[in-house]
C-alpha cells in the first residue's frame, strides 16, 4: 500500500495489515514474524538503496508494492524528488529488510532490471545522524543554521536516538520517525 | 574483469556511462583504472593522502567495503562495485 503523505518528503510502502496497526509503529520490523528488540535492529535492520529517475521509483514502487502486501519485503521508502540538500540529483530508493532475507529481497530487485545496489545497516544510518556525523553536519549547512540553533538540533538527535534505542536495548523496536 | 558502476551524478565521471568493465586486484586499483580512464574520477572518491572521502560509499556484490578491508578489499573476477553519494543512504 503506497502511503504518500505531501506533509511528508518521504513516500513509504507498507502492507494494509501494518498500516490498519497505525498506533504501533514500527510493527513492519520484524523477522520470521517475530518483533525485532531495539539491539536487534541495530544487529540485523537494513536496506538497499538504489537510485533512480522520479518515474523510474515510481514505477518500480507500483512493482514493489505486491511483494510488501505478501510480507516478503517489509517495508519501501523512497524520495518524492532528489534531494537537494545532499546535492543528490536522482531519487533514492530504499528496500528495508533483516540482513537474513536481504539476499531473497535482492532476488526481488534483480527481477525488475535493478543492478546498481548497497546494503546499509540502520545503525550506520543512525550513526551519520549523531553530532558530527556526515548528514546531520551536511543539513545543518544545507539550512544555513545558527552554531546554536545547530547545536540544539545536535543535542536533540543525540537525547532522541540514545533515549530510544541505546537505553532500551530489549525493548521491541519502534522505529524512528523520518 | 570486475564491472564498476556508477550512480547518480557519479555517472557523469565517465560521460554518462553506468557501468564500466575494467581489470583490478582490489578498489583501489579498480579507482585507478577509473582514473586512467576517466581523468578526475579519483579525487571524487579520495583525499589527497588516498583515503576514502566520508560522502562516498563503495560496495562490492552489495556490501560496503567500509565493513571489509576498505580500499585494499581484493576484488575477484567478476565482481561489481558499485560507487554511491553516502549521502543516499540517509
Amino acid at each position: 500500500m503506497i502511503i504518500d503523505r505531501p506533509e511528508s518528503w518521504y513516500i513509504f510502502i507498507f502492507s494494509k495489515d501494518c498500516c490498519d496497526r497505525g498506533g504501533d509503529p514500527g510493527s513492519y520490523i520484524m523477522y520470521k514474524g517475530k518483533r525485532l528488540t531495539n539491539k536487534e535492529y541495530l544487529d540485523h535492520w537494513g536496506k538497499w538503496v538504489f537510485f533512480g529517475e522520479k518515474d523510474e521509483v515510481n514505477e518500480m514502487a507500483r512493482n514493489l508494492d505486491p511483494y510488501v502486501e505478501s510480507g516478503r519485503i517489509p517495508c519501501v521508502k523512497y524520495d518524492r524528488a532528489p534531494q537537494e540538500w545532499a546535492e543528490l540529483e536522482e531519487c533514492v530508493m530504499c528496500v528495508y529488510c533483516d540482513d537474513r532475507q536481504k539476499d531473497d529481497v535482492l532476488q526481488i530487485l534483480s527481477g525488475f532490471g535493478v543492478k546498481a545496489k548497497g546494503w546499509a545497516y540502520e545503525r550506520e544510518v543512525i550513526e551519520k545522524w549523531l553530532p558530527g556525523g556526515l548528514h546531520m553536519e551536511r543539513w545543518i549547512k544545507a539550512h544555513g543554521m545558527s552554531e546554536e540553533a545547530a547545536e540544539t538540533i545536535r543535542e536533540e538527535s543525540r537525547e532522541k536516538f540514545q533515549r530510544q534505542f541505546f537505553d532500551r536495548p530489549n525493548d521491541i523496536c519502534l522505529g524512528w520517525e523520518q | 574483469m570486475v564491472v564498476a558502476r556508477l550512480s547518480g551524478q557519479l555517472r557523469k565521471l565517465a560521460n554518462g556511462r553506468e557501468e564500466v568493465n575494467l581489470a583490478a586486484d582490489d578498489i583501489a586499483g579498480c579507482i585507478n583504472s577509473l582514473e586512467q580512464e576517466f581523468p578526475g574520477a579519483k579525487e571524487r572518491f579520495c583525499d589527497e593522502k588516498g583515503e576514502l572521502l566520508d560522502a562516498i560509499n563503495i560496495y562490492i556484490n552489495g556490501d560496503n567495503i567500509r565493513s571489509l578491508q576498505g580500499l585494499s578489499t581484493p576484488l575477484k573476477e567478476g565482481d561489481e562495485v558499485d560507487f554511491m553519494s553516502a549521502f543516499a543512504a540517509g
